[in-house]
């Protein structure tokens, strides 16, 4: 019931985002949008990846990290000053390949982090942008979009093993802790980008936070 | 102006400071935007790369040629994006809320504050305070056509509207700076 209902939200929303100059691809399933992903990427391009489970599932950065792309390895840092240096550089690749949080029904895309680096370069900074989420991230309003947040900052404070209080008590306890899921947000009302475009794929199942 | 106004206003500020403090933010209040004008400058060099993000308020030719006399490179519409990763960003803040969230609006000066340059400086109107984040937002969609225009006016094309939220200052500490500035333009 739940996955129809959401798949007639995103039937809905598709023209939305069309206006708001984003290249829609549906897929059936985690190969196809593999295949969507790398698809649109020219060899030889540099690209940065968000951390998220959807993303993990497609196993893409395996594939970047082969010597046919530049890939901004983030995940395989000896340390935490390198990862941030690493990230930072990131904000400057041609492709930004990630997830979202939320999709709202007048197209808006909204997004907690950790650490800034994928909301900042949602935003700012990568040509590219490819946006491969689940139909359980189409939501009806911004408030809506905000209680997302707040479970899936949970989500992934669990799943990062974050040292946070969420991670013991399973709700958002509005912490002080460093190392919180939601220290940066970031709201994105368009597709349009200075130097390039953004494309979002659909997958048509439950997936991810 | 009123005593009362006066008094309600400058307690305001006091809470601002202090939850601003509290979420780990450096800040510096000064007396109005002239002040902090001057307090940017002095706290640059040369040898540092900068960029000055979309501002009108802080876009007067006395300001940016001693911005550009440190660097010309700082006000360079076209070096924008390769100085995004910069040594030190210098933004206009939108909004504070109550417990001391940063708002910030418009492509590059929210990538530029959220995590591109190594150190921010964000200006802060005393009187930029909202209740929350929702306030916030429905408060820069109120404000979009001048968000447009300002962009044009800096030569940054962008057309698309975002907003970004920094709810702390503890993930990389010693980061972000908030110069905070009066105003004598009054908003209860």
């Amino acid at each position: 019931m739940y996955k129809q209902l959401q798949l007639k939200k995103m039937d809905r929303v598709i023209p939305v985002l069309e206006k708001l100059n984003y290249h829609i691809d549906v897929v059936d399933s985690l190969e196809q949008a593999r295949e969507s992903v790398l698809s649109k990427i020219e060899k030889n391009s540099s690209i940065s990846m968000g951390g998220s489970t959807t993303l993990e599932q497609l196993k893409l950065a395996e594939t970047f990290r082969s010597k046919d792309y530049n890939f901004f390895d983030r995940f395989n840092q000896p340390n935490w000053p390198k990862t941030v240096e690493c990230m930072r550089n990131s904000l400057l690749s041609d492709w930004l390949i990630t997830g979202t949080n939320a999709i709202t029904m007048d197209g808006i895309l909204v997004q907690i982090d950790s650490g800034a680096n994928r909301v900042a370069s949602m935003i700012y900074g990568p040509k590219n942008m490819v946006i491969v989420t689940g139909i359980n991230k189409i939501v009806d309003t911004l408030d809506e979009a905000y209680a997302r947040l707040r479970k899936a900052g949970v989500l992934n404070a669990k799943r990062l093993n974050h040292q946070t209080p969420c991670n013991i008590t399973g709700i958002c306890e509005d912490c002080r802790i460093k190392t919180r899921m939601c220290n940066f947000m970031s709201l994105l009302y368009g597709g349009k980008r200075e130097n390039g475009s953004s494309a979002i794929i659909f997958i048509k199942e439950i997936i991810g936070y | 102006m009123d005593k009362n106004i006066k008094w309600y206003i400058e307690k305001r500020v006091d809470r601002i400071h202090h939850s601003l403090l509290a979420k780990q933010f450096t800040v510096t209040s000064v007396q109005d935007i002239e002040e902090a004008k001057d307090k940017m400058i002095s706290l640059l060099s040369s040898d540092k790369s900068i960029v000055l993000g979309d501002t009108l308020n802080f876009s007067s030719d006395d300001f940016t040629s001693k911005l550009s006399m440190i660097n010309p490179d700082i006000i360079d519409i076209k070096k924008r994006r390769e100085l995004l990763t910069c040594d030190i960003g210098i933004i206009e803040g939108e909004f504070v809320t109550t417990k001391g969230e940063i708002i910030l609006a418009c492509d590059f000066n929210v990538s530029l504050g959220l995590f591109g340059a190594k150190t921010i400086y964000i200006f802060l109107n005393q009187n930029a305070v909202v209740d929350n984040f929702p306030h916030a937002v429905k408060k820069i969609r109120e404000r979009n056509e001048y968000y447009m225009e300002r962009s044009i006016k800096i030569g940054n094309h962008s057309e698309n509207l975002s907003i970004g939220m920094i709810e702390n200052g503890r993930k990389f500490e010693d980061r972000i700076h908030i110069i905070l500035y009066k105003t004598d333009n009054l908003e209860l």
